[in-house]
């Protein structure tokens, strides 16, 4: 025990009381000689450098994890059940977007359904919900699988195959988007009814049939070259 | 030019979709149409972002 | 909101200014301004956060992957929620708490509520009938010689001073 009027301060993480002689200066703030930190004893550590950044880091990741490891408590099984509820079979996942996503369109089929917008298509929109239903379950299965396995899953993984950034092919995304959006906005406006145009529904086949043989051509292209 | 591979185009997307968005209830809560019919300008307003990043990607 | 981000504060003195502004003028029907109005919140978040992605654009600091992250994305769920269900019951009733006590300590000070007398004189073509309307009550008469109606309003106000 020393007098008081030796006692510099105490220690930050047992509260004893030191002295000049067993104090030891770490990161700011004073510590005794058990409970000093290893590395930092001389200088304080820099200035805290931010932490991974995502401004830097690859793809999704904020902070880049090594691979990630199989996790055996991941239930494939489980996540198939919770699949059966909108949005939770990405949750039991870990995807959160994308469990949003999945509720945001089930309620938009719901919605569609019984608002009577659908105007003669309630078959269609009725034959969704069980499609959509079954999607999220083998979905939430196939993602489960992956992680317990330890393959990396990002949010927007899924059972559909998806080309990350390719920009060597024409943005069928975006391009699809924006024409759906102008079709709904014309609709919406009366302007062009979706009806009329949906007569022509067979052309929808030819197009995404010529497209699929564009994808072809232009496969066998590359490769010969 | 930033010194990351992320274009302007993708990191705006969720600020501009956000100002839609309220632009799109004002306009409902004003008077005007209706957010029922307005919607599909958030479909567009989304694929233009898309397309902008994809042929942002491009040129770099 | 990012840790760098300068959108949160400012959000944050916009909502405490709103509030004071209640506080100084008790009879602001705040509840009609945030129901009618709420949307300039997401507009004015999406500006400044694209205002300032153009400045970090600007000065070739590193863009960020996500222009809003989740977190944000949940928060503004919520907002919408929150704004069209005031949006719905707007006009149902003003239903801003006048006072909120704790200890003694006021912390929604609505001030208190004085009574003024109102009167009106009209004619009109159209059959007697009485029409109410955002806190005042009108008498639409027809033909008769001009009634006249008297009645009594009220209005919040820290001191006696206001009208």
């Amino acid at each position: 025990m020393s007098s008081e009027a030796n006692v510099i301060g105490y220690c930050r993480m047992c509260g004893k009381a030191l002295e000049e002689t067993n104090a030891v200066a770490a990161e700011g703030t004073l510590y005794c000689t058990e409970h000093a930190p290893q590395a930092q004893i001389s200088a304080p550590p820099p200035l805290p450098s931010e932490p991974p950044s995502p401004y830097t880091a690859p793809a999704y990741h904020a902070a880049p994890p090594a691979l990630p490891k199989a996790d055996a408590r991941v239930s494939p099984g489980l996540a198939f059940i919770l699949g059966f509820i909108p949005g939770v079979g990405a949750v039991y996942n870990g995807q959160y977007a994308k469990g949003l996503v999945h509720v945001v369109i089930f309620g938009s089929i719901i919605s569609i359904l019984s608002s009577g917008a659908a105007r003669g298509f309630e078959p269609l929109f009725g034959l969704m919900i069980p499609t959509f239903i079954f999607y999220m379950c083998f979905e939430a299965y196939h993602t489960a699988k992956k992680r317990r396995d330890g393959e990396a899953v990002d949010e927007f993984s899924g059972l559909v195959r998806r080309d990350s950034v390719a920009p060597s092919r024409f943005p069928l995304a975006p391009a699809l988007l924006i024409a759906f959006g102008i079709l709904f906005l014309l609709d919406n406006l009366e302007v062009l009814k979706i009806g009329r145009i949906l007569r022509y529904w067979p052309a929808a086949l030819i197009v995404l049939g010529l497209y699929l043989l564009y994808e072809r051509i232009t496969e066998t292209k590359n490769e010969h070259q | 030019m930033n010194t990351n591979n992320v274009t302007l185009w993708r990191s705006i997307r969720g600020p501009v979709m956000l100002v839609t968005l309220g632009t799109l209830f004002l306009i409902d809560h004003s008077g005007g149409m209706g957010f029922g019919r307005t919607w599909p300008v958030l479909l567009i307003v989304l694929g233009i972002l898309w397309l902008g990043d994809y042929l942002g990607h491009r040129k770099a | 909101m990012r840790r760098s981000s300068f959108v949160a504060p400012i959000l944050l003195i916009a909502v405490g200014a709103l509030l004071l502004a209640r506080t100084l003028y008790p009879g602001l029907q705040l509840m009609d301004y945030v129901a009618r109005y709420w949307p300039v919140i997401l507009i004015g978040w999406g500006l400044l956060r694209i205002v300032e992605i153009l400045t970090w654009s600007a000065a070739a600091k590193p863009l960020p992957m996500r222009g809003l992250s989740g977190g944000e994305w949940v928060l503004i769920v919520f907002l919408c929620l929150f704004g069209l269900s005031l949006h719905t019951v707007r006009g149902v009733a003003n239903w801003f708490p006048e006072h909120i006590q704790v200890d003694g300590l006021d912390f929604f000070d609505g001030g208190e509520r004085y009574e003024y007398p109102v009167s009106g004189e009209k004619a009109s073509s159209h059959a007697p009938h009485v029409m109410l309307g955002a806190g005042a009550v009108g008498l639409m008469n027809g033909g008769a010689p001009p009634q006249k109606l008297t009645s009594c309003s009220w209005m919040r106000s820290l001191s006696g001073s206001a009208v």
